[in-house]
């Protein structure tokens, strides 16, 4: 399946204890990895426990679309077109609490573009909504007492029109 | 270290990537989540997270330069204007006026002190680049009677 025979392939091994062995090339957009690496610490299986195997094949699936070399000037339109379809696509989660895993994913592995990318996907998806649906998206529960409330909404009521 | 919730909805997002995603939204809507709770405020309302989502601009919020803002209300942004090198910049009381369609400042010094005929003014000829050029006007010899404590008004400043 993989052009590249030279490549070394790194193991992966996610909370839930699945493995997962993408190419080093690949993995190394993961500053958190590629630090690992470099530190020599990528001789066994580099556990990720913070991250579900769900996630991480998610995550995997990015990072190996990105890893993606265009062969030419003409090919590298084409790839940029194709990359943002599919980036797209990639934040169009099927489950809410997918989106934030993988914001939290990004931001553990330290992978900027993904962190970027569902950032903006989360930014996009709450930009619409009430104070109360944000709460509720969050899970945050309002810790203002209901005259501070009463005086934020107050200073800010040009905002709520 | 690490609980598996892989069903559950997320418990909750680090702070710091609350932050990131809140930087992306504008500014009324940052006003509205003001009241979603205290952290929210308190990061919203900290100093850093402004400078963080005016990114673009941090050069001329670190030098002590005095800058203009302006609010673009389409647009939602601010804008910075430097403001001249000169001395106007640290002068209390200034005049701001329109000239052929240049924002243009007007020193009260430039109107009181020195050559009595003599308005000295700044014109903005560079919005982008923050290119302020200097301009002399002079008054018409019956005007430069004027009492020192007397000043001009301009069209459209009070």
């Amino acid at each position: 399946m993989s052009s590249s025979s030279s490549s070394k392939m790194i193991e992966l091994r996610s909370s839930d204890g699945e493995t997962f062995h993408v190419e080093e090339t690949v993995v190394l957009q993961s500053e958190t990895i590629k630090q690992m690496i470099d530190d020599d610490c990528a001789n066994a299986a580099i556990p990720l426990p913070n991250v579900t195997s769900m996630t991480l094949a998610k995550v995997i699936e990015y990072i190996k679309k990105h890893a993606e070399k265009p062969k030419d000037d003409d090919d590298k339109k084409v790839a940029e077109e194709d990359l943002k379809k599919f980036d797209a696509e990639f934040v169009k989660v099927d489950q809410e609490s997918m989106l934030f895993d993988l914001v939290r994913a990004a931001n553990y592995l330290n992978i900027k573009s993904l962190l970027d990318l569902t950032c903006q996907a989360v930014a996009d998806s709450i930009k619409d909504l009430s104070v109360e649906e944000v709460r509720k998206k969050f899970n945050i529960q309002n810790d203002f007492t209901p005259e501070e409330e009463a005086k934020v909404r107050k200073e800010n009521a040009w905002a709520f029109d | 270290m690490y609980e598996d919730d892989n069903m559950s909805r997320p418990v909750s997002i680090p702070q710091d990537i609350v932050s990131n995603i809140l930087t992306r939204l504008p500014v009324k809507t940052l006003t509205q989540f003001r009241s979603v709770s205290t952290q929210w405020n308190s990061t919203i309302t900290h100093p850093s997270f402004s400078k963080s989502q005016y990114g673009a601009y941090p050069s001329m919020i670190a030098t002590e330069k005095p800058v203009m803002v302006a609010f673009d209300v389409n647009r939602e942004v601010f804008n910075f204007i430097s403001l001249c090198d000169n001395d106007i910049s640290n002068s209390e009381e200034t005049i701001l006026m329109e000239l052929d369609g240049h924002l243009t400042i007007v020193d009260h010094q430039g109107l009181t002190s020195g050559e009595k005929n003599v308005i000295q003014m700044w014109v903005l000829t560079d919005v982008k680049d923050s290119k302020w050029v200097k301009k002399r006007v002079d008054i018409p010899a019956k005007y430069s009677e004027i009492n020192d404590r007397l000043r001009f008004k301009f069209a459209g400043t009070t």
